[in-house]
């Protein structure tokens, strides 16, 4: 009797031992998963603010570097000079071509990448506003790759128009007499490609000497803006483009500035190793 | 065809360049009225019966989208005019109706009224109209109904009904989650303009998919639509893909 009352007893401790170790163990494995969970979802959230903040910054550059208020105010200046020569519809047609690039820049620029064809068609609205502003004296040529698909490749916005701006602007403009800018775009191995833009103005080493001079630096700030971004989007992991500036004196009897961009498509070559 | 048309824009010197265009351009639009005041722009289409209205959409006491709210049989053409490339036309490119952004580029301008003559010949204006004032009533994107030009007439397609469209050259095949595809001689480029906001996305140069409508996507680069539909996703457009699907 009094054995399996002890019995019972002891049975009653060893359950209830038991219960409060199995309270104690969920409780910590709870804690320990909650608290785990937690900090995944934090570490997430956290690359996720990161990436955002990084997207933001890239916009902003971009938004920087596609309100040139020189561009702006030269095309506005043209647009009043044809006003004054009585040519309503060489001023209307300046102006609603002015208006369509504006709306391009102004949608592209919010884009993390745009495809290449939409690239060409904004850089030739923007060279032919150029046109008009020089009349005769400028002429471009868009070369393009036939193998190139250019619905397929992208790139970001707004890396080649200040590229054409600076070549028109300090090249093709303090030079006498006609200038020409060429637009190549080649392919390269893979998905990657490159794009040269040469011109014959009076060449990039000059064009910063003479800025100098004038204590007037848009030619550095464009480029270092522009490498800035190119650092910027390198960094993002999303894009890796080599950025080459020569002037054409140093290796050629001609007068020029050769601008070259490589487009590497490493996402790419990730794809082909499986 | 004399074309009776009215303007209706609230700013002085946007009627008066529009209607400077037309005199130039377009010789068989003839400017029967034209108003500053929105309401008195409902009252003159009521009276005069026009065949074309060009009407602006952003006035501070009635908008374009009001003033064509006002009339349960709007039978007339519009162009509509904005100097914003936003939401709003979105809605109008839905239901095929014209539109010009202000400045307004002079072959734009003729491009919209010849296609203003023609409409007006086929009488499509009610059904469009009468549409875009429904659309303009849903909230719920993929609720709404495009209209889809066709050789015989207008097609009236519910947006969740599209499942994907696919690109051909020179016309695009539209694949309905019912019934035969149809075919339009815009391009795909068009089509995704018009419902990338509508939570459609263009996964390769050549297919516009229904994202509401996917059920799985491969890592080799396919994405299967409902009704075991499988579709190529471009390498190059993966990433942004899939960080849109994550949302």
């Amino acid at each position: 009797m009094l054995e399996t009352e002890l019995n019972i007893n002891n049975i009653v401790i060893i359950l209830c031992v038991m219960a409060l170790l199995i309270v104690v163990s969920t409780v910590f494995l709870f804690t320990t998963f909650n608290n785990r969970k937690n900090k995944l979802i934090q570490d997430q959230l956290e690359t996720k603010l990161n990436n955002q903040k990084r997207q933001h910054e890239l916009e902003l550059n971009a938004l920087r570097a596609q309100m040139n208020p020189h561009f702006v105010h030269n095309s506005l200046n043209a647009i009043q000079y044809y006003i004054q020569l009585n040519q309503v519809e060489k001023s209307e047609d300046y102006l609603a071509k002015f208006s369509k690039l504006m709306r391009q820049f102004f949608e592209y620029s919010r884009k993390e990448s745009i495809s290449v064809e939409n690239e060409i068609s904004l850089l030739k609205n923007y060279l032919d506003i150029e046109k008009l502003r020089f009349e005769d004296d400028f002429e471009y040529k868009i070369t393009i790759d036939k193998s190139l698909d250019t619905e397929e490749l992208f790139l970001p916005p707004m890396i080649l128009q200040p590229i054409l701006e600076n070549a028109i602007n300090h090249g093709i403009f303090h030079k006498n007499g006609k200038g020409k800018v060429s637009i190549e775009f080649l392919n390269l191995k893979n998905t990657s490609f490159k794009v040269v833009i040469t011109d014959d103005g009076i060449g990039v080493n000059k064009a910063i000497a003479m800025n100098k001079a004038k204590a007037q630096t848009h030619t550095e700030h464009s480029s270092a803006v522009l490498e800035e971004r190119l650092a910027l989007l390198k960094e993002s992991k999303q894009w890796d483009i080599d950025f080459t500036i020569v002037d054409r004196s140093e290796i050629s009897n001609s007068t020029g500035t050769i601008v070259t961009l490589v487009f590497k498509d490493d996402l790419n070559a990730e794809d082909n190793e499986h | 065809m004399n074309i009776k048309t009215i303007l209706i824009d609230d700013e002085r010197k946007a009627l008066a360049i529009l209607k400077n265009k037309l005199e130039r351009l377009c010789p068989n639009v003839d400017v029967i009225a034209q108003t500053q005041n929105p309401k008195e722009g409902i009252e003159l289409i009521k009276t005069l019966q026009p065949d074309l209205v060009f009407l602006d959409i952003a006035m501070p006491e009635l908008s374009g989208f009001d003033v064509l709210k006002q009339f349960e049989k709007p039978d007339f053409e519009i162009i509509f005019a904005t100097a914003f490339d936003n939401y709003a036309i979105e809605a109008i490119k839905h239901c095929a109706i014209g539109y010009l952004v202000k400045p307004v580029d002079n072959a734009d301008l003729i491009t919209a009224v010849n296609n203003a003559e023609t409409n007006i010949e086929e009488k499509t204006a009610l059904q469009k109209n009468k549409q875009l004032i429904e659309n303009l009533g849903t909230q719920t994107f993929q609720k709404k109904k495009i209209i889809i030009p066709s050789i015989e007439g207008l097609e009236f397609i519910k947006i969740e009904n599209i499942l994907h469209c696919e690109g051909e050259t020179g016309y695009t095949k539209i694949h309905l989650k019912e019934g035969k595809p149809l075919l339009s001689s815009n391009s795909i480029g068009h089509f995704n303009k018009l419902l990338e906001n509508s939570n459609f996305y263009l996964v390769h140069k050549s297919h516009l998919i229904n994202l509401n409508d996917i059920e799985k996507y491969l890592n080799e680069g396919y994405v299967i639509l409902s009704g075991n539909k499988k579709i190529p996703v471009s390498r190059n457009r993966r990433q942004e893909f899939l960080e849109k699907l994550k949302g």
